[in-house]
């Protein structure tokens, strides 16, 4: 292999040098005939940045043919033209009345609903790449995940600084939510290609430079209105551009607050919940939103040395509450989709009983070098904060949610009992929302008998503190070769534990385990959450249940060759990187006195990952592409541990291994620029698990998968068209493939001891990825009207999504007595359930005012026009199973729905 | 128009190879039943053969029995045990498990490995358990994971016929355990406490929470039908008439000297108490102590 891609380069070195074309030119606004810095430029495949006099030069254009060339800057209409002049052109950008500021849905997931941690990304949102780039926007109503990828396969950097979750692997973009502006500058890659700051994940990698040298000069103040997640949104950015002297400041503040609209905030009338006002909406109930944003940034360019320092700080400290998920019945009963069980009335007043907060403050000291062909980048990023979500916890005392399925009508054999049942959940809200005056009510009785409070909300923590120092090379080694390099250290501790958040008038509450009271005796030592401190009384504030952290440790060193040729571009890069991880506790669990307290065995692991692609420049327009990548990766801590609030028992920890390739070919001519791909990807030796209240052992059940091995092969499809001069329509689809392709083992254990653990082989073989849709599409229209005026519809359709599994369902135990012949009873048993797809219609449209150096942007959109309710975003089946009768609707699965029609409107300045 | 070529080719070949790659789909897994690779290397009477006598014999060596469950708690009569046939005999199995019929239905083929387990006798009866302190003692759920390996999924068609016995060559046989530990069936026998219900609370407070109800045939040959009081079916009225009676045989005696009236039926469930009649006046006509053929 190293042989054969020395000879390719020999012979490519001898062969096309001597062909080579350079185009250079420079970027100008249009009005004002001013440069355009950071704006970016690419003919073929990889983008180009203008520098500050917005000047760019490119080596090693394709050797034949008319080339195409593109540029596209925030804030202006992106160009496609062919290359006249190969030497300082004047390429000359319009303002765009499109809308940078609509914010991509922020699908924040909650893992023990068992929709884990989905947070939908905005890597592609600002992407070159017509597929990229619109399914990004237009999809993500849907959960789309790009080629079926977890989260986790693709890597966030802020000023080189990894930010994915150091316990899960996922970022989070709700951790800098409403600093748009401050984030608006970034590096994007999708899938395989390789980029300029790291070796890159299996479903790209994203930079996002919020250095203040980087930030346009300007004040920009937002205003926003919106029913969707919050109200209000205001946003105002300040940068000051380079001065004389070498100093750059920038500054951003947010607040993005409300309840999007839906409920009335005199919050001493009663609304009704299922009247006209909540059912026209489209959007969930009793969802509170309250979130702030900073950012601040300083950069000094040291003269002519090269070097420069910026300091970055950030942090969007945010509450709002979360979204529940809940059965059909449910959802017909009350009629509608969108019925959220998490909150009820307190005094009138909507109470939650499920808000995250959530502050993690960022600080950054960048040290950049720039000189000649040299560009060193060196990063060291501290992030701590506290990052939490609340939830009921009862002691003795019958569930408190009002959709258990106890509560419903179905559960009453007796049709006049269940329809008055029905009738109660339709009429009263203390039946079908959270009852809190009862909840204190009881605690009130518990007070005068003098015992411990009944239900309480607890505050499940994920804190973290977190340390990463980075530096990457970029050096040119002359006129066809770049070599990227790259170290990084991570430190990172996460402190997971629970305190009491409202003891709802309670007095106190006893720290034991009341599942183990009812199995072990009422003073046998599993009952204690904390042997040291048995029978510990606790109040609000306090840590109680478990408390533990996850320390790790990582290191990495990658590099990777460039060439480029006038008729190829070669690259291969290879990573090293070794992850330790061991988890301390803080508590002795009377279920594992002799290994839960103290530091925990260290898991090591070493990685590597090697990676290379080719580009064949047949032309100035037709390109053909393809990339390969082999690595291995250490598991995830959230995976690797069977029941870590309790002990420390990791499962058979194996690295995961992962081969992924692509084969594009890339059109690109003034009228059509398009992509096809061709992907398959495989995962082997994934790690999955989850963790859920198990109703008939009153605990928290944890369920690890180990041997995952996955398979996700597709196409993906992207076509711009310019029809006429100010029209264009662009048309994205993918139709993907992703299955399960092992039997994973799987490790049940529960929280309170009700039983040992327990393995059991799960059959996944064949069956769907869940969580994606598998087959998306996207139509667009875009007309650029007179006046500045941008119209834009989009027509979106989304299928082939499936519920999440209950493993336990696809084991033998789950379909032992079903008779062979009872092929009915076996399918509904074993065959997973496709979600319902459709068709979306979105619309938007922006108008810009431009005069003495002020900019007026005005934008709206309309979301879900024909309000289409039944699309379902996702779901899972109960992790119960009924094994004695097997009857499948016994535990019904739960379900979201993607949002009715929503709008956002969006009026920004800036001068 | 070397472009316009270009525009349909590259993407044609692609295409095509992408459907090839989106429509090959394997068939959905199912999940297969359990099995095992571990074989019986002893049979159940030979098993009770080698421990013949002794009331207590923890096993080191490697030795396996098959055979099939043929009794467990379903009803509640029989209480954290199973029992396990093969073509040559019976045995009782000790288990610290409730419920267990749901883990080792009627009509599991089950391979128990018995190194590290306790052959015993209890009052005549023997069983498997764990080890103890010379005693054989209830095989905790864990254990049992261990030591029983299922062979396929419980069903009917494994399930034994139960053996036909009469009153009198069970009572005559008892010395030489014939029947002990197996499912059998009586035909044409009577309850002598019809009308009572079968278990009488309070009175069986006192004999261990469980009664015997005797069986007679025509010839006045008795049994004693054993019923706990957690069976489901405890507080029913026992029928009239003649029928058949099928369960497990089993002893509670002295080891060694085992006598007819140390023997106890106990049946499964209350659909193995088959053929009598609710009604006493009915009785009459329903049954009339002859042998059916």
């Amino acid at each position: 292999m190293k042989h054969l891609v020395f000879t390719l380069i020999f012979l490519c070195t001898v062969s096309f040098s001597l062909a080579q074309r350079q185009v250079s030119g420079t970027v100008l606004d249009k009005r004002d005939s001013k440069p355009v810095a950071g704006a970016s430029v690419s003919i073929g495949l990889v983008p180009l940045k203008t520098a500050q006099d917005g000047t760019f030069t490119i080596d090693n254009a394709p050797a034949r043919g008319k080339i195409t060339l593109s540029v596209s800057a925030p804030g202006y209409q992106s160009i496609v033209v062919t290359v006249k002049d190969f030497e300082n052109a004047l390429y000359y950008l319009d303002v765009s009345a499109v809308e940078d500021d609509f914010p991509v849905f922020e699908l924040d997931g909650d893992e023990e609903m068992g929709y884990g941690g989905q947070t939908v990304s905005g890597l592609e949102t600002s992407s070159e790449d017509v597929f990229d780039r619109n399914a990004g926007y237009n999809l993500s109503f849907s959960y789309f995940r790009p080629r079926g990828y977890d989260n986790q396969n693709s890597s966030v950097y802020i000023n080189g600084a990894l930010m994915n979750d150091p316990e899960n692997g996922r970022a989070s973009w709700s951790e800098w939510g409403g600093l748009n502006d401050a984030t608006r500058n970034n590096e994007t890659v999708s899938g395989l290609k390789p980029n300029n700051f790291s070796f890159g994940n299996v479903g790209g990698a994203e930079n996002i430079d919020m250095r203040a040298s980087s930030m346009p000069k300007q004040h920009k103040f937002t205003y926003s209105l919106s029913n969707r997640t919050y109200t209000h949104r205001l946003m105002y950015t300040y940068g000051s551009g380079l001065t004389a002297k070498g100093w750059a400041f920038s500054l951003s503040l947010s607040r993005r607050w409300g309840n999007g609209l839906v409920y009335n905030e005199n919050t001493n009338v009663r609304v009704p919940r299922f009247s006209e006002n909540y059912d026209s909406k489209g959007v969930p109930d009793g969802l509170m939103y309250d979130s702030w944003g900073y950012y601040a940034s300083v950069s000094k360019k040291f003269g002519s040395t090269g070097h420069s320092l910026s300091f970055v700080a950030f942090g969007s400290p945010t509450k709002r509450a979360m979204q529940g998920g809940s059965y059909q019945e449910v959802y017909d009963l009350v009629g509608s989709n969108y019925y959220n069980g998490n909150w009820g009335y307190q005094n009138g007043e909507i109470r939650s009983a499920r808000i995250r907060e959530m502050f993690l403050p960022t600080f950054q000291l960048v040290w950049d070098y720039e000189k000649e062909d040299t560009k060193v980048s060196t990063t060291a990023s501290y992030q701590f904060g506290r990052y939490g979500t609340t939830a009921l916890n009862w002691y003795d005392a019958p569930d408190p949610r009002p959709d258990y399925y106890r509560y419903l009508p179905s559960y009453y054999e007796d049709p006049a009992t269940a329809a008055l049942v029905a009738d109660l959940w339709r009429n009263d809200p203390s039946v079908s929302q959270v009852n809190w005056d009862e909840l204190y009510e009881v605690n009130y009785t518990q007070n005068a008998l003098g015992r411990q409070a009944k239900y309480m909300i607890e505050d499940r923590r994920n804190d973290v503190s977190d340390f990463d120092l980075s530096s990457v090379l970029n050096q040119k080694l002359n006129d066809n070769i770049r070599l990227n390099a790259g170290a990084r250290i991570r430190n990172s501790v996460t402190y997971n534990f629970k305190t009491v958040s409202d003891l709802l008038g309670g007095e106190y509450w006893r720290d034991i385990d009341q599942f183990a009271e009812r199995d072990f005796s009422s003073n046998a030592i599993e009952i204690q959450n904390d042997l040291d401190n048995p029978d510990r009384i606790v109040h609000e504030g306090d840590k109680f249940g478990y408390d533990y952290d996850m320390h790790k440790v990582y290191g990495e060193l990658f590099a990777m060759g460039l060439f480029e040729y006038s008729h190829w571009d070669f690259y291969a890069g290879a990573e090293l990187s070794t992850t330790h991880f061991w988890r301390y506790g803080h508590m002795r669990n009377g279920r594992a006195p002799d290994n839960s307290k103290g530091k925990g065995d260290v898991h090591s692991f070493y990685n590597y990952g090697l990676k290379a692609g080719a580009t064949w420049k047949i032309n100035g327009r037709n390109y053909i592409y393809a990339n390969v990548l082999w690595k291995t990766r250490a598991p995830f801590i959230r995976n690797a541990y069977i029941s870590p609030r309790i002990k420390d028992v990791v499962a058979d920890l194996k690295n995961e291994k992962i081969f992924s390739a692509d084969l594009n070919y890339v059109l690109k001519t003034p009228v059509v620029q398009g992509r096809i791909t061709l992907f398959h990807t495989m995962f082997f030796d994934g790690m999955e698990s989850f963790s859920f209240y198990h109703d008939d052992y009153r605990t928290f059940v944890n369920y690890t998968l180990n041997g995952v091995d996955q398979v996700h092969q597709g196409v993906e499809l992207g076509l711009d068209v310019k029809i006429l001069p100010q029209l264009s329509a662009s048309l994205i689809g993918t139709v993907g493939n992703y299955r399960y392709t092992s039997r994973p083992e799987a490790t049940i254990s529960a929280e309170n001891g009700a039983f040992e653990d327990r393995t059991n082989t799960i059959y996944y073989e064949n069956y769907y990825v869940t969580g994606t849709p598998q087959l998306a599409g996207s139509l667009g229209l875009n007309y650029q009207a007179p006046f500045n005026i941008y119209l834009n519809a989009n027509l979106n359709y989304v299928n082939w999504n499936y519920l999440s599994m209950n493993p336990e369902r696809r084991s033998t135990a789950a379909i032992e007595g079903v008779p062979v012949e009872n092929e009915a009873l076996l399918n509904a048993i074993l065959d997973e359930e496709k979600l319902n797809g459709g068709f979306t219609l979105d619309v938007s449209v922006g108008k810009v005012f431009r005069f003495n150096g002020w900019q007026l942007n005005l934008n709206a959109s309309v979301q879900n026009v024909t309000n289409n309710r039944n699309i379902q975003t996702g779901g899972y089946e109960q992790r119960r199973f009924d094994y004695a009768e097997h009857d499948v609707d016994k535990y019904p699965p739960r379900y979201f729905y993607a949002y009715g029609t929503t709008f956002f409107i969006n009026v920004s300045v800036r001068f | 128009m070397k472009n316009i070529r270009n525009l349909f080719w590259m993407p044609g070949i692609l295409s095509v190879l992408a459907l090839a790659s989106v429509a090959c789909t394997g068939e959905r897994d199912t999940p297969l039943p359990p099995e095992t690779s571990l074989r019986a290397n002893i049979t159940i009477e030979e098993l009770i053969e080698r421990y013949k006598d002794m009331d207590y014999a923890a096993i080191d060596t490697a030795l396996c029995i098959e055979g099939v469950v043929t009794a467990n708690d379903i009803s509640g009569n029989i209480y954290k045990k199973i029992f396990l046939q093969d073509s040559t005999g019976g045995i009782d199995i000790e288990i610290e498990m409730t419920n267990n019929n749901q883990k080792y239905a009627m009509g599991q083929r089950l391979v128990i490995d018995l190194k590290g387990l306790a052959y015993g006798t209890y009052h005549g009866q023997p069983q498997i358990g764990a080890q103890g302190e010379n005693v054989t003692e209830r095989i905790y759920e864990p254990e049992c994971d261990e030591h029983f390996h299922r062979k396929g999924y419980a069903t009917v068609l494994n399930m034994p016929e139960p053996i036909e016995a009469t009153i009198l060559n069970v009572n005559f046989t008892v010395k030489r355990g014939l029947y002990l530990g197996k499912l059998i069936r009586l035909d044409s026998v009577y309850f002598v406490d019809s009308g009572q219900v079968y278990v009488d609370q309070e009175a069986a407070a006192g004999t261990g929470n469980a009664m015997n109800r005797m069986i007679r045939d025509k010839n006045g040959n008795e049994l004693a039908v054993r019923i706990s009081s957690y069976a489901l079916f405890a507080p029913d009225t026992i029928p009239y008439g003649y029928g058949s009676i099928q369960g497990i045989l089993s002893v509670y005696g002295t080891a060694g000297d085992l006598q007819a009236e140390d023997l106890q039926l106990f049946p499964r469930m209350e659909e193995d108490i088959m053929g009598f009649t609710p009604h006493p006046l009915a009785a009459d006509t329903v049954g009339n102590g002859t042998d059916n053929e």
